[in-house]
């Protein structure tokens, strides 16, 4: 929606609507949708759910090619396609393929660089540090509260 | 060499000028367990991504991916500062005056009462005269000033949000590279390629020298130029562009006496264009129009055009091997340094699955196709009466330019591109200099008095003028080595 509205007030027309405005709004927001699109159905086809004819269909369903492809470029070496244009960044689509359990087979071999202690070091003080900071961030109430309160009558 | 499971181990590199040694470096330093050779053919005369001297702002950023310091990149091969470019001629004079605008890298003006600063500069062009759009750029009035200061941490800041390239001496500079590579491990395996032998599977099985031995590698790094010399043993699919990009010749010089400048001086001629900057100068033309000059026939050949597929099996073409381009713009190095970042960060199994190598010649085909876009504007929008002038602006561009023109032309904007090179402020730079304007106002700039546009555009480029002419000589010294 917000991208729309920033194409459209990028392509306001001034009185008559032309053309060359038009087609570019539409072929803007066409990229933008079939980007989500494809990360939206991710989430349906990348399932193990077995428990219902609509998870089997679609787990089980054809998927457009765009998808299709950068599945298997995860699946085998743990890459996402970049975009730079697109609302759903690298770290998105990773949240979505590990968080359902898709797993890459093989790995960038730059990845074998680091020892495997130092590895296991680096990411055990990373998780720490983001659950200590977490831990010690007000709840979000409270943060309200603090930040952006507002009268029970407004 | 059937068997075509695991990682890849061994890389060789093809070729010994600036494309093949930095291939050779920035794979051994940055994929340490590659065992990685060189076989170090003499680039042709027709290699222009080793011979041109001036390079794009990109070239700094590979240096740090290397971890090669500006002491030993820059300084000790006596590289120097590169501002920009000077376009002189690319429209037609009026009254012997000769047009000309800078092409430097950065920001042009600030945004300024919620519009962008060209749709400012756009409309008041159309009503008034304001100063050239180049005097709004920083880095383009240092250029024409010569003078030099690295741009600011903050890039809101006057002078700053530029960027700038080097002039290299291309022969000291592969001499670097060469000492950096073999110190990080890179063999290198003397002789002259013969032949390339092909396995049963269709893929580079050795290349075979002509002293009789065969080199064999999991992958193949074709930096032989445009002939290809690996890469075109397993097939020959080119996209020729020569329709948009008309200019087929390349007479180029060394002058190494020239003073340091960070301004070079691109200026058009009856049926191509000559530079001078760099340490180099040269001619570019089409032989079908150069009719009697002098120099009708002298120099290499150039065939603009691309490789489909310039990655194929365990085959990769870099430089002008992959795409093939005039060095209007500088960008056949550039090409040849986005090609060895994308093998290094997408490099895949031994099997090189077809997959994957959609996916990086995608992104390869995208970048070339919008350089091409690029370089081909220079042609698509000169008024210039002369009949090679009148013949490239008469064909169609590219579909992708063509959307940029439409939608430059329709309100200034410019639509975005995946892989681009150029940013926004290039573009611009090169659309208002050669007169390429939006025939209408924005609507939101529309709401603006023109007059208090005027003279916060007036008091920009006062400003910039006064803090340029402050900073010293860009020749001086090497003022990026100030820089932590």
């Amino acid at each position: 929606m917000q991208q729309a509205i920033t194409a459209l007030i990028e392509l306001f027309p001034q009185g008559r609507v032309r053309g060359v405005d038009r087609d570019e709004f539409n072929r803007v927001i066409d990229l933008e949708y079939e980007r989500i699109r494809d990360f939206l159905i991710l989430h349906y086809h990348a399932t193990e759910r077995d428990d219902s004819e609509f998870w089997r269909y679609v787990r089980t369903m054809t998927i457009p090619d765009s998808l299709a492809e950068k599945m298997e470029l995860f699946r085998r070496r743990g890459r996402i396609v970049k975009y730079r244009e697109g609302v759903f960044l690298d770290a998105s689509w990773v949240a979505v393929y590990l968080g359902q359990r898709v797993r890459p087979e093989g790995r960038d071999p730059r990845a074998d660089l680091p020892a495997m202690d130092v590895l296991m070091r680096g990411m055990t003080n990373l998780r720490d540090e983001v659950a200590a900071t977490a831990a010690a961030m007000p709840g979000h109430l409270a943060f309200i509260d603090r930040y952006c309160p507002m009268s029970p009558t407004a | 060499m059937s068997d075509r499971h695991g990682p890849i181990r061994r890389v060789l590199v093809a070729g010994g000028g600036l494309v093949g040694w930095s291939a050779a470096a920035a794979l051994q330093r940055r994929l340490p367990w590659l065992e990685v050779v060189i076989l170090p053919i003499a680039p042709p005369a027709d290699a222009i991504a080793d011979r041109i001297h001036a390079t794009l702002p990109s070239i700094l950023g590979f240096h740090e991916d290397l971890g090669l310091s500006d002491a030993d990149a820059v300084v000790r091969t006596g590289s120097n500062i590169r501002l920009g470019t000077l376009f002189e001629g690319w429209t037609a004079g009026r009254d012997g005056h000769v047009p000309d605008y800078v092409h430097a890298y950065g920001r042009h003006g600030r945004p300024f009462e919620g519009g962008s600063f060209h749709l400012h500069w756009a409309r008041a062009a159309r009503h008034q005269a304001p100063a050239p759009f180049d005097r709004f750029s920083a880095a383009a009035v240092m250029a024409r000033a010569g003078r030099f200061a690295v741009p600011a941490d903050d890039p809101e800041a006057l002078v700053g949000g530029f960027e700038h390239g080097l002039h290299i001496d291309p022969v000291r500079y592969a001499a670097m590279l060469r000492a950096f590579a073999l110190h990080c491990g890179v063999r290198e395996r003397a002789g002259d390629l013969a032949g390339v032998e092909i396995g049963e599977d269709g893929f580079v099985a050795a290349a075979l020298l002509a002293e009789g031995d065969r080199v064999e590698a999991d992958l193949f790094v074709d930096a032989t130029g445009p002939a290809a010399r690996l890469r075109s043993a397993l097939d020959d699919a080119r996209i020729s562009w020569a329709s948009w990009l008309p200019c087929d010749r390349l007479i180029l010089e060394d002058a190494a006496a020239m003073p340091a400048d960070p301004l070079d001086r691109v200026t058009a001629h009856g049926c191509g264009w000559r530079w001078t900057g760099g340490g180099s100068q040269g001619l570019v033309y089409a032989s079908a129009f150069a009719g009697a000059a002098e120099w009708a026939g002298q120099g290499v050949a150039i065939d603009p055009g691309t490789r489909s597929r310039p990655w194929l099996r365990n085959c990769v073409a870099i430089g002008d091997a992959a795409t093939a381009v005039e060095p209007l713009e500088w960008t056949n190095l550039h090409l040849a340094h986005s090609a060895i970042d994308r093998i290094v960060a997408m490099l895949p199994g031994r099997d090189c699955a077809p997959v994957e190598l959609a996916e990086y010649n995608r992104q390869c085909a995208a970048e070339a196709e919008r350089v091409r876009d690029f370089l081909a504007l220079h042609y698509a929008v000169s008024d210039r009466p002369e009949p090679f002038w009148r013949a490239a602006a008469g064909i169609a561009p590219p579909p992708s330019l063509a959307h940029s023109l439409a939608q430059f032309r329709a309100r200034g904007r410019l639509p975005f591109y995946e892989e681009e090179t150029f940013a926004k402020d290039s573009w611009l730079a090169v659309l208002i200099g050669q007169n390429v304007l939006p025939e209408r106002d924005d609507p939101l700039i529309g709401l603006v008095p023109p007059d208090r546009a005027a003279a916060a555009m007036t008091h920009h480029a006062q400003a910039l003028a006064a803090a340029i002419a402050a900073l010293p000589p860009a020749g001086a010294a090497h003022p990026i080595l100030q820089r932590s």
